[in-house]
């Protein structure tokens, strides 16, 4: 059994504002069977997230799978809110990184 | 109902090098509608709480000349939404002064509708006191003294102030702060069509070709409206709608892609279908709009004082390794030696680059690389006091000594001269909420204007 990282399934890892106080981070599959591979392993949920972002699980607001779209959709509230006063990613748009290394075991 | 084609030119107006062919392909469709979204709140606080525009005037007369010229040379409505990147006040009309100038060159006689978009302070307070004010996705809870020193404030409007303007026969609409997806679903929900279904197409193509695949938010997007479904397509050949590029639009910037809440209701796409209708074309179907109580979302910025920064770079080690404790020492030197300045008349931030600035708390991995971007960011009561600790922060952490340091001065690489700058005014958003308004053509004023 071997583990791949979330990278090299997604088609599309990014994150954006949701409003100045929220950020979503999206993760877009080329096809539903990778998109299910990775749902059911079960590695994209408000605790592996929350532990990989160094937050409280509470701070997470929805984690969403958008099967239509082949898609999981995370939204956090921002420690820092957009533009605010020690803030340093105005679009939210840096914030996906992390996504990249998560392990998906086969 | 008839059928109708709408075309979106670009993601925002002034923002990218929007795509003329495209554009005058589409053009070629016989539209009924030309919709443009020209704001957000994504650039930051500080362009509502200055009422600055965060587009350049040459990019964004650029696409306003290209726009009001298609629209009035072929006789098709135009709608321009959230004027001068906020809808505030100051915002339209910055927008409306280029229209001017662009009628001017051009020779275009028109009328226009205007729809300002700010909220009254006083109204806010009401709602406020009556406890009406909502938090909206995280935004903390309103105070009085926020809404008392919020310089600007706005509310999205829904698809009715743009239909009353329609109803009146106008053929320009610019429009203060505005829901994206209004702008192009205004039309389609006057002439009958499901109200979902039509907002869903003005979600697809407010971000005109981020849509497409592959995806260029400065290319035109075309969507097909008849019956219970519509189609939407990129006029650029290299370019073309899938199911994949459709459907995943529905995530962007929302927390929900099942449901998108709006005035007066929701969007709900539980059952929407996305078929691929042609090589180039997706038809979307099912979309649903679910009423509610009429509620208006409001978003206001304050200043909390002026801002300078300063650069340098740190490529030595001893520097690097001791970087925290030699800050910390070097606020401390500052805050005790320069007592003219209070200690709660400024903050100072430190955005790390190449170790944690972009992700803070939330960092993984705060290791930092060979070399790091040191930003000292001072936001003080006024702009002097802002460069004066700023530049004090800046030289004592260059030249403070310590036997763990084997540099005794240049700890740090100061990147310009000036090594300060004066940023100016710093805000930050002091609303972001629902308010109730049951009447959905308050609080908003159309004036009709002659151009030209």
């Amino acid at each position: 059994m071997t583990a791949v990282r979330l990278s090299e399934l997604a088609r599309v890892i990014r994150s954006k504002n949701v409003g100045p106080f929220m950020i979503a981070l999206d993760v877009v599959f080329d096809d539903r069977a990778t998109y299910e591979r990775v749902v059911k392993a079960n590695v994209i949920t408000r605790e592996t997230i929350a532990a990989l972002y160094r937050v409280d699980p509470a701070t997470i607001t929805d984690v969403v799978y958008y099967a239509p779209g082949n898609a999981i959709k995370v939204s956090l509230l921002r420690p820092i809110p957009s533009g605010n006063f020690s803030d340093a990613d105005v679009l939210g748009a840096q914030q996906y990184a992390p996504m990249h290394d998560i392990e998906v075991p086969d | 109902m008839r059928p109708l084609t709408i075309v979106s030119p670009t993601a925002c107006i002034g923002l990218g090098p929007t795509d003329r062919e495209a554009f005058r392909a589409a053009l070629k469709l016989d539209p009924d509608l030309i919709g443009a979204d020209m704001g957000s709140t994504d650039p930051g606080p500080y362009y509502l709480g200055a009422a600055a525009p965060h587009v350049s005037r040459i990019a964004a007369k650029r696409d306003l000349e290209m726009i009001l010229e298609a629209s009035r040379e072929l006789g098709v409505p135009c709608i321009v939404g959230t004027a001068g990147g906020n809808g505030a006040r100051p915002h339209v009309e910055w927008t409306l002064r280029i229209i001017h100038e662009v009628a001017e060159e051009k020779g275009l006689r028109f009328e226009m509708d205007v729809i300002y978009a700010d909220v009254p302070l006083h109204v806010l307070l009401h709602h406020f006191e009556r406890g009406e004010l909502e938090s909206l996705d995280g935004a903390p809870p309103a105070t009085e003294e926020a809404i008392e020193q919020s310089t600007y404030a706005v509310a999205q409007m829904g698809v009715e102030p743009l239909i009353a303007s329609l109803d009146r026969g106008s053929e320009v609409i610019i429009a203060g702060r505005c829901c994206d997806d209004a702008i192009f679903a205004a039309l389609p929900v006057r002439e009958g069509y499901e109200k979902g279904l039509a907002l869903h197409m003005g979600k697809i193509l407010e971000c005109a070709g981020v849509s497409a695949s592959p995806s260029f938010g400065f290319t035109t997007m075309v969507a097909r409206m008849e019956d219970d479904s519509f189609t939407v397509f990129p006029t650029d050949p290299r370019r073309r709608a899938t199911v994949a590029s459709v459907s995943a639009h529905s995530l962007y910037e929302r927390r929900d892609p099942f449901r998108e809440p709006g005035p007066g209701g929701v969007t709900e796409s539980t059952d929407t279908t996305y078929e691929q209708a042609d090589e180039r074309t997706v038809r979307v179907k099912g979309s649903k709009w679910i009423p509610g109580p009429y509620k208006l979302k409001v978003e206001a910025a304050r200043q909390i004082g002026y801002r300078s920064v300063a650069l340098a770079g740190i490529r030595g080690p001893t520097t690097l390794r001791y970087l925290d404790a030699i800050v910390r020492d070097a606020e401390k030197t500052v805050g005790d030696q320069v007592r003219r300045l209070p200690r709660e008349s400024y903050r100072i931030a430190y955005h790390v680059f190449g170790r944690d600035a972009v992700m803070k708390s939330m960092e993984p991995i705060p290791v930092p690389g060979h070399e790091v971007g040191l930003m000292i960011d001072v936001v003080a009561d006024d702009q002097e006091n802002a460069a004066a600790v700023t530049d004090l922060m800046l030289m004592t952490i260059f030249s403070y000594g310590s036997p763990k340091l084997k540099s005794s001065s240049g700890n740090i690489a100061p990147t310009y001269s000036p090594w300060t700058w004066n940023v100016g005014p710093a805000y930050e958003f002091s609303l972001y909420h629902l308010f109730p308004s049951p009447d959905p053509l308050e609080p908003y004023a159309t004036e009709t204007v002659q151009v030209g």
